[in-house]
C-alpha cells in the first residue's frame, strides 16, 4: 500500500479532512473509522462533485478509503469515451484551412461563452470582464512574477485563447502558441492609485484579440504586494480563477526560493465544448425543462438600469449552525443556501413558488478537470414547492429538485431561454465555496481580504460566499435598482439572514420569512 | 423496472450496505420507520430510490401501491410488523402475520416452540405485577428477564433472587414501553447455563435463508464471551463447534424456524451451547447484526442482495463457504453508568497487528455516554486470524492495547481501562 497517491486520492483526502473535520487523513485511512456517517458521505460526494470528481455514494460506499474511492473513479473515468479528441475535432468539415498558422487547437465556442461575448460587446465592455485584487504575502519580483505568469499561459490554454466570430461560418475559439500575458509592475510606489489601477484593468477586451486576460502588481511593502488582474469571463469562471490564483501564487513562491513546483495536467478544455453540444442536442434535457417550467411567465430583458451591490456577512453562530443542519440532515450547504435564497424570494417577490437561477458547474467528469481553467458556470431554472412545508423539509426539497437537474447541468441556459421565448428568472443564486484558496491563506501566503468586481447582466443576483478559513460566511446581492427599487438589495438581504437564522434555530416550523 | 420495497428503520445493516446491496439488483422504494434514526436517514436514502412514511399504514399502501412494487423487505427488527402489514395489504410475498407476531413476540415464539416440541425453555409473560409471582413459581430462579419486544439486549436482566426481580419488573412496566412496542410486557425465561468454552462465548447464532419454503444454512457464528449482563462482545465466522455439536446446532435452528412458519427470508437463531446440548435462546426474523460483514468476508456473498433476491422471488447462488480462516468483529461495550469518553489511546498499535484490517470508532472522544444494559458500543476491531485459537491470542492483544479513558459523572477522577475490563464498568 505504499505506491504514490493518485490526484484523485490526494483530493478526495483533502476534501475528507475538510467534511470529517479531522487533522489528517492518509491515503487508506477508513472512512467509518475517521467517524464517517451515511450523512457526512453525502457532504464528500458534493464535495467532491464541485472539484470535478465525479464520485458516486454507491463508489465511496463500496471503497471507503481515499485510494480506494480514488481508484473506483479512475476505473469509472478509464470506462468512458476516450479523451483523445485532436486538437481541431470539433471543428466543421472543411475549415481546417482556414486555421491561421499561430494557432494550436481550435474549436467551436460554447454557447455560455457566446452569452457573455455577445453581452459584453452589447455594453461595450461594461459587463463580463471581471477585475479581482488580493494582497499577497510576498516580496515583489517584476521578472519573477513574469516567469511565473509564463508557465501559467503555457498550462492553460484559455489563457491563450481568441475568439474568431465571423470566419469560420460559426463562432470558434483558437489557441495561440505562444501568448505573454501583459504584466505592469508597480514597484516604486504603494497602491495608492488602487482605483485606478482596477479601472485601467476593467478596460473593454477584444474578443477575437488573446491573451483575454492583463495582470497589475504593485508593491505595498517589502514583504508583500497587491496583486491585480483582470480578464473576459467567457474564459475563466470564479472556480478557474481560484485554480489560477493559487498555481500563480505557489508557482511565484517556489521560484522566488528557486524550487520548482509539480503540478498535474489539466484535462483539455475541448471536452467541455463536446459535452455542451451533447447536452445541447439531448432531447431529454430539452424535454426535462419543457416538463419542469410549463407554464412559467417569461420576461424580456430591459435595457440595463443602475447596479447595487449590498455585501454582509452571516453571523458565526448561524454560519456554524448552518453546517450542523446540514450535518444533520444530509443536506449539503449549497441546498441549504438555496433553501434560504428560495424563501427570500418568495418573500420578496410574494411568489409562493420563485423560480431561481441556480449556478451550476458543467466541469468535465475526467482526471484532471478539476485542475482545467475555463467557463463551465452555467445559471439554469430551479423550481420547486416549499410553501407550508418545514425548513427540513424545503431543504430536502431543493436538494431534491438539484438532484434533479443533475445529468441536465450542460444544458445551456441560453437554449432554455430560445425555448420559452425570454428570461424564467429575476434571481440568480451563486453558492462559492473554493478550496483553491484555502491552501493559500492556510501557508500565509495570500491575505483573506479581496476586491472583486465582475459585472454581469443578471438583474438580481446573490452570491454566497462559504470561506471557513478566511471571512466565514458572507452574503453579496446585487440588483438592479431601477428596475427593482432602490431597497430590493437591502430587503433582500434581510430575508435571507432571516431565512438562513431560521433554518438554524426553527428546523421544524413552516419555510417562512415573513 | 418494479421497484422493491424496503422498509427502513434501526437495525442490523447500515443503509450504505443496504444500497450497495441492493445498487445492481432492482430499484427500490424506501418505506420510513417513525424514529428520530430513520428520520436522519431520509437525506440518504432518498438520492438512491423514492422515500414515503410506513406510518400511518394506509396511505403508506397507497403511496406504495402507486409504485406497483415487485417485493417487500427488511433488515429492521422494530420493522417487521409494519412490513408484514404492508406486504398483506399489497399482496406481496412475506411471512404470514401469524409468523411475525411469532417472530416477535417472544413469549408467543416459546408457545409455539414448546408447541411443536422443538424447545420446552420455561418461560411466563408478565404483563402486570400480579404476574410476578406465577412467572417464578413456574420458570424458577435464576432466570432472565426480558421485554417481550424487543432487541438489541435493552432491558434484559439476569434475575438472581425474586425481590430485585420484582422491583425491576415494576420499574421497567412504568417505564411504558420496555422493549419496542407500547404498553408492551415482559417475559421471564427459564436461564440457560451455558458450558465452558474456553476464551469463547457460551452460544452461537445461526444464520437460516428460507427460499420457498426450504430453509438454507447461511452460517453459523461464533460469540466472544457476554459482558454482564447480556452485552455481546464480538462475533467470529465460523464457530469453535465439534461435527456433532454443530449438526445439532444446525438442525434445532432449522426446526425453530420451520416451527414458527417461515416462509421466506432471513432468521437469525440464537442458540445457547449447555452440557446436556444445545438450546434456543431466540429466533429473529431478519438477519443477525454483524453478519452482513462477516458473511461478506468468509463466504464472500452479499446478505442484503441475497435478501433482495429473496424478496423478489429471483435464484440465489449460495455457492460453497470456504474453509480455513476465522473472520472477527471485536466490540467494546459502552459503559453501564452515564460517563463521558475522554480519550482512545492505542488506535495506531491495534490498527499495526497482524490479523486487524481496521478499528472503527462510533464514539468520539468529547461524547457524553448515557448508560443502561443494552448492547451500545464505543467501537468495533475487524479482522482475520488463522485459526480460533490465533483468534483467541489476538482479542487479548487489542483488548489489552485499546484503553478507554472516561470521566464518570459520580467520580472525581477520570479513570483509564484497558479494553478487557469495559465489560466491568
Amino acid at each position: 500500500m505504499s505506491d504514490k497517491p493518485t490526484r484523485e486520492t490526494t483530493v478526495l483526502a483533502e476534501i475528507w479532512q475538510d467534511v470529517l473535520q479531522v487533522d489528517q487523513v492518509d491515503p487508506d485511512d477508513d472512512f467509518y473509522a475517521l467517524g464517517g456517517d451515511s450523512l457526512q458521505a453525502i457532504r464528500i460526494v458534493g464535495a467532491a462533485k464541485d472539484r470535478g470528481l465525479p464520485l458516486t455514494l454507491l463508489q465511496l460506499f463500496r471503497s471507503p478509503t481515499p485510494r480506494g474511492a480514488g481508484a473506483a473513479l479512475a476505473g469509472a473515468l478509464a470506462d468512458r469515451p476516450p479523451q483523445g479528441l485532436g486538437p481541431f475535432d470539433l471543428l466543421a468539415a472543411g475549415n481546417l484551412h482556414l486555421v491561421p498558422a499561430d494557432v494550436e487547437a481550435a474549436y467551436p465556442a460554447t454557447r455560455l461563452q457566446l452569452g457573455m461575448i455577445y453581452e459584453s460587446l452589447a455594453s461595450e465592455g461594461a459587463l463580463y470582464v471581471d477585475t479581482v485584487s488580493r494582497t499577497v504575502n510576498l516580496p515583489l519580483d517584476g521578472p519573477t512574477l513574469a516567469t511565473a505568469l509564463d508557465r501559467m499561459a503555457a498550462r492553460h490554454p484559455v489563457l491563450r485563447t481568441r475568439f474568431d466570430l465571423a470566419t469560420f461560418g460559426e463562432p470558434v475559439q483558437l489557441v495561440q502558441r505562444a501568448v505573454r500575458l501583459p504584466l505592469t509592475v508597480n514597484a516604486t510606489e504603494l497602491a495608492a492609485r488602487h482605483d485606478q489601477v482596477m479601472a485601467a484593468l476593467a478596460e473593454p477586451y477584444d474578443p477575437e484579440t488573446a491573451p483575454l486576460m492583463r495582470v497589475h502588481a504593485a508593491i505595498t511593502s517589502a514583504e508583500s504586494f497587491r496583486l491585480s488582474y483582470s480578464f473576459h469571463h467567457a474564459v475563466i469562471d470564479g472556480w478557474s480563477e481560484s485554480i489560477f490564483l493559487r498555481e500563480l501564487v505557489t508557482t511565484y513562491a517556489d521560484l522566488l526560493r528557486g524550487g520548482h513546483t509539480v503540478l498535474g495536467t489539466p484535462a483539455p478544455f475541448a471536452e467541455f465544448v463536446r459535452l455542451e453540444r451533447a447536452a445541447q442536442a439531448d432531447e431529454g434535457s430539452r424535454q426535462h425543462f419543457e416538463t419542469a417550467l410549463r407554464g412559467l411567465p417569461t420576461r424580456t430583458r430591459g435595457s440595463r438600469g443602475t447596479l447595487r451591490k449590498i455585501a454582509d456577512a452571516v453571523p458565526t453562530d448561524d454560519a456554524a449552525g448552518l453546517t450542523c443542519r446540514g450535518a444533520e440532515w444530509g443536506v449539503p450547504m449549497k441546498s441549504l443556501v438555496l433553501t434560504a435564497c428560495h424563501a427570500a424570494a418568495a418573500a420578496v417577490w410574494d411568489e409562493p413558488e420563485p423560480v431561481v437561477g441556480l449556478a451550476v458547474s458543467g466541469r468535465p467528469e475526467l482526471a484532471g478537470a478539476d485542475l482545467t481553467m475555463g467557463l463551465f458556470l452555467n445559471h439554469l431554472p430551479v423550481r420547486f414547492e416549499a410553501s407550508g412545508a418545514s425548513w427540513r423539509s424545503a431543504a430536502l426539497r431543493a436538494l431534491r429538485a438539484e438532484t434533479e437537474l443533475l445529468p441536465h447541468r450542460r444544458f445551456p441556459y441560453a437554449e432554455i431561454r430560445t425555448l420559452f421565448g425570454g428570461d424564467l428568472f429575476e434571481v440568480s443564486l451563486n453558492y462559492m465555496r473554493f478550496h483553491a484558496r484555502d491552501g493559500l491563506l492556510d501557508a500565509g501566503l495570500i491575505a483573506a481580504d479581496e476586491d472583486m468586481r465582475d459585472p454581469t447582466d443578471l438583474p438580481v443576483r446573490v452570491e454566497v460566499f462559504d470561506d471557513p478559513r478566511g471571512s466565514g460566511l458572507s452574503l453579496q446581492v446585487t440588483a438592479d435598482v431601477t428596475q427593482y427599487g432602490e431597497d430590493l438589495p437591502t430587503r433582500l438581504v434581510r430575508h435571507l439572514r432571516t431565512a438562513i437564522h431560521r433554518i438554524v434555530t426553527e428546523p421544524d416550523r413552516e419555510a417562512s420569512t415573513a | 423496472m418494479r421497484p422493491l420495497i424496503v422498509v427502513y428503520d434501526e437495525g442490523s445493516v447500515a443503509p450504505s450496505e443496504i444500497v450497495v446491496g441492493l445498487a445492481e439488483l432492482s430499484p427500490c422504494v424506501f418505506a420510513m420507520g417513525p424514529t428520530s434514526h430513520a428520520r436522519s436517514m431520509v437525506a440518504l436514502l432518498a438520492q438512491f430510490g423514492p422515500v414515503v412514511q410506513a406510518d400511518p399504514i394506509s396511505p403508506a399502501v397507497d403511496e406504495l401501491r402507486a409504485h406497483a412494487p415487485r417485493g417487500i423487505v427488511t433488515f429492521s427488527e422494530r420493522a417487521i410488523p409494519v412490513t408484514g402489514e404492508l406486504a398483506q395489504q399489497l399482496g406481496l410475498p412475506y411471512n404470514s402475520r401469524r409468523t411475525v407476531e411469532r417472530l416477535t413476540d417472544k413469549w408467543v415464539q416459546r408457545s409455539a416452540l414448546r408447541a411443536a416440541g422443538v424447545d420446552t425453555v420455561r418461560s411466563h409473560r408478565i404483563a402486570s405485577e400480579a404476574d410476578w409471582a406465577p412467572a417464578v413459581a413456574e420458570v424458577g430462579l435464576p432466570a432472565v428477564l426480558k421485554p417481550a419486544n424487543g432487541g438489541a439486549s435493552r432491558n434484559t436482566y439476569l434475575v438472581d433472587d425474586a425481590d430485585t426481580g420484582c422491583d425491576t419488573v415494576l420499574r421497567l412496566l412504568a417505564q411504558g414501553s420496555p422493549g419496542y412496542v407500547r404498553g408492551g410486557a415482559l417475559v421471564l425465561e427459564e436461564y440457560l447455563r451455558g458450558r465452558d468454552c474456553g476464551p469463547f462465548g457460551d452460544y452461537v447464532s445461526v444464520e437460516n435463508l428460507t427460499i420457498d419454503g426450504h430453509i438454507a444454512d447461511i452460517a453459523v457464528t461464533g460469540k466472544l464471551p457476554l459482558a454482564p449482563p447480556f452485552r455481546e462482545t464480538g462475533y467470529f465466522v465460523p464457530a469453535p463447534l465439534g461435527s456433532d455439536e454443530e449438526a445439532a446446532v444446525r438442525a434445532l435452528a432449522r426446526d425453530a424456524v420451520a416451527a414458527l412458519g417461515v416462509s421466506s427470508g432471513f432468521t437469525h437463531t440464537e442458540i445457547k451451547l449447555t452440557a446436556a446440548g444445545p438450546r434456543l435462546i431466540e429466533v429473529n426474523g431478519r438477519l443477525g447484526a454483524g453478519v452482513h460483514d462477516l458473511v461478506g468476508r468468509a463466504h464472500g456473498l452479499d446478505a442484503v442482495t441475497l435478501a433482495g433476491q429473496v424478496a423478489l422471488g429471483e435464484r440465489v447462488s449460495l455457492g460453497h463457504p470456504p474453509a480455513g480462516r476465522v473472520y472477527f468483529q471485536i466490540f467494546h461495550p459502552a459503559p453501564r453508568r452515564a460517563c463521558e469518553l475522554l480519550t482512545v489511546e492505542g488506535s495506531r498499535e491495534v490498527r499495526g497487528l497482524a490479523g486487524v484490517t481496521v478499528h472503527r470508532p462510533y464514539v468520539r472522544a468529547g461524547t457524553a455516554i448515557a448508560g443502561g444494559v443494552q448492547t451500545e458500543r464505543l467501537g468495533v476491531v475487524m479482522g482475520e486470524a488463522g485459526d480460533t485459537e490465533e483468534l483467541a491470542a489476538l482479542v487479548r492483544e487489542v483488548n489489552e492495547r485499546l484503553r478507554y479513558r472516561f470521566a464518570f459523572s459520580d467520580q472525581r477522577e477520570p479513570r483509564t481501562v484497558p479494553a478487557a475490563e469495559l465489560g466491568e464498568l
